[in-house]
């Protein structure tokens, strides 16, 4: 797997690391570390949703080689903290904070590669369906290639903020379309 | 955040500082998410003056067309897990031939090429629906150019209304006028000012002048310069009295020529 080419900072083989600190400095540094950290590994993974359960196992959070883990409850802690630096959003729909989506690239940026395609390829002012954008031939080799439906929908909404496009459904289907100025 | 407190509680500390600790979360806790808010409604106050740009606009038709590319979509997507289902259907069907099980090996054989025609008719499908949205999008272009074709004649009309023939005569003829007037004008600003007489005398002045300057490619000649210096000073007064009295002039003229050229054959 491309995950074990992943590089872990030299503060993930500190065993401080996966106590919560009680010095409040000290804690910050901590969870910033950590914050960039996982962002970073997510990335590396392509990951758009993170499964709780399955993160806490995973080697970002147990180091084997100094026999340290991350707590549960402290993997939810540090996902909240994330989500409230705006670098990542729980599931609404699920129960509890089980599935967080991932902004290692946020939703603007998501959405400004998008529209620099639709300029690019000339497919201002054409509707598109969203399944188009993401899984089509024709995007394929684009980053937002088979990015995930959730995040689309946010990197377009925040186009449509800007004036830049219109989400929109069908007349007859409840399919989402976006049509792009 | 309330959660993040109440799991906060759970954690093994001590009973003295756990409500330090508390407090200390609850601080960097807002903190973070205050300073994210602000940053966030910061950006967005920047960003709110330049969208002047309008609202992009959903027609019917665009619905329209979203419904025929949906319906293209799920085509794809029947294709795409068809394509899956011949595949493993082949597979299946290698493994029993392995195993020796022919009849069942036959059967999958069967599902397989059923698959098959179902696929190629989603392809002709796909290529019929891809054919009528190359049309709409044509057309709906066509349209669009044919309205604005229609505009541009409009305001070429209104242009054109006030631009008579009449007018552009009208117009050349006071052009014409006008260029003649300054061509009079320029005429009679290069026209001579002075009478006839007033140029004979005028000319006569000119030769007595040009008489007077003949002798000095002589000057090497000894034996004239006294004849010269000598005429000379009659010479100049002549010339500045001939304003006054023209017939002195006119006698000094005779004079002169003949004084100034007699040294020249000598």
């Amino acid at each position: 797997m491309a995950t074990s080419a992943f590089h872990f900072p030299a503060f993930h083989a500190f065993p401080p690391s996966y106590t919560r600190q009680p010095v409040r400095a000290t804690r910050e540094k901590q969870v910033s570390l950590w914050c960039d950290l996982m962002l970073a590994f997510c990335k590396h993974r392509g990951d758009f949703w993170v499964d709780m359960a399955e993160i806490t196992q995973s080697e970002l959070f147990v180091n084997a080689a100094i026999n340290r883990r991350m707590k549960g409850e402290d993997v939810v802690f540090l996902f909240d903290e994330l989500v409230n630096r705006g670098d990542a959003q729980w599931d609404v729909q699920g129960a509890g904070k089980t599935r967080c989506l991932v902004f290692w690239r946020s939703p603007a940026e998501w959405g400004d590669l998008v529209y620099t395609y639709i300029d690019r390829t000339g497919q201002n002012n054409s509707v598109m369906t969203l399944y188009e954008l993401r899984c089509s031939d024709m995007t394929k080799g684009e980053p937002f290639h088979n990015l995930d439906l959730d995040l689309m929908l946010l990197a377009l909404q925040s186009l449509e903020l800007a004036n830049k496009a219109a989400i929109f459904e069908g007349a007859k289907s409840d399919q989402l379309g976006v049509k792009f100025l | 955040m309330g959660s993040c407190l109440g799991r906060e509680e759970t954690k093994p500390a001590g009973a003295g500082t756990k409500a330090a600790t508390e407090k200390d979360v609850k601080s960097t806790a807002a903190a973070p998410a205050s300073s994210v808010n602000a940053a966030a409604s910061a950006a967005r106050v920047e960003k709110a003056p330049p969208p002047v740009r309008p609202k992009v606009t959903v027609t019917p038709k665009d619905q329209a067309v979203l419904d025929v590319k949906n319906g293209r979509d799920q085509l794809e997507q029947y294709r795409k897990r068809t394509d899956v289902a011949i595949a493993q259907q082949d597979q299946v069907a290698r493994q029993l031939v392995k195993e020796g099980k022919l009849e069942r090996a036959k059967l999958a054989l069967e599902m397989k090429q059923l698959l098959q025609t179902k696929v190629n008719r989603a392809d002709k499908q796909l290529r019929n629906v891809e054919k009528l949205l190359a049309e709409i999008e044509s057309t709906a272009l066509s349209k669009e150019i044919i309205e604005g074709m229609e505009q541009g004649n409009l305001v070429l009309k209104e242009l054109a209304k006030d631009l008579t023939v009449e007018r552009v005569d009208r117009l050349l003829e006071e052009t014409e006028e006008q260029a003649q007037l300054q061509r009079e004008i320029g005429d009679r600003l290069a026209a001579n000012p002075l009478s006839s007489a007033e140029e004979e005398n005028l000319e006569r002045e000119l030769d007595q002048l040009m008489a007077l300057n003949a002798p000095v490619p002589a000057v090497a000649n000894p034996s004239t310069s006294a004849v010269k210096n000598a005429s000379n000073p009659t010479g100049e007064k002549n010339v500045s009295s001939s304003m006054s009295h023209p017939p002195i002039d006119g006698s000094a003229k005779t004079k002169a020529p003949k004084v100034a050229a007699s040294p020249v054959p000598a």
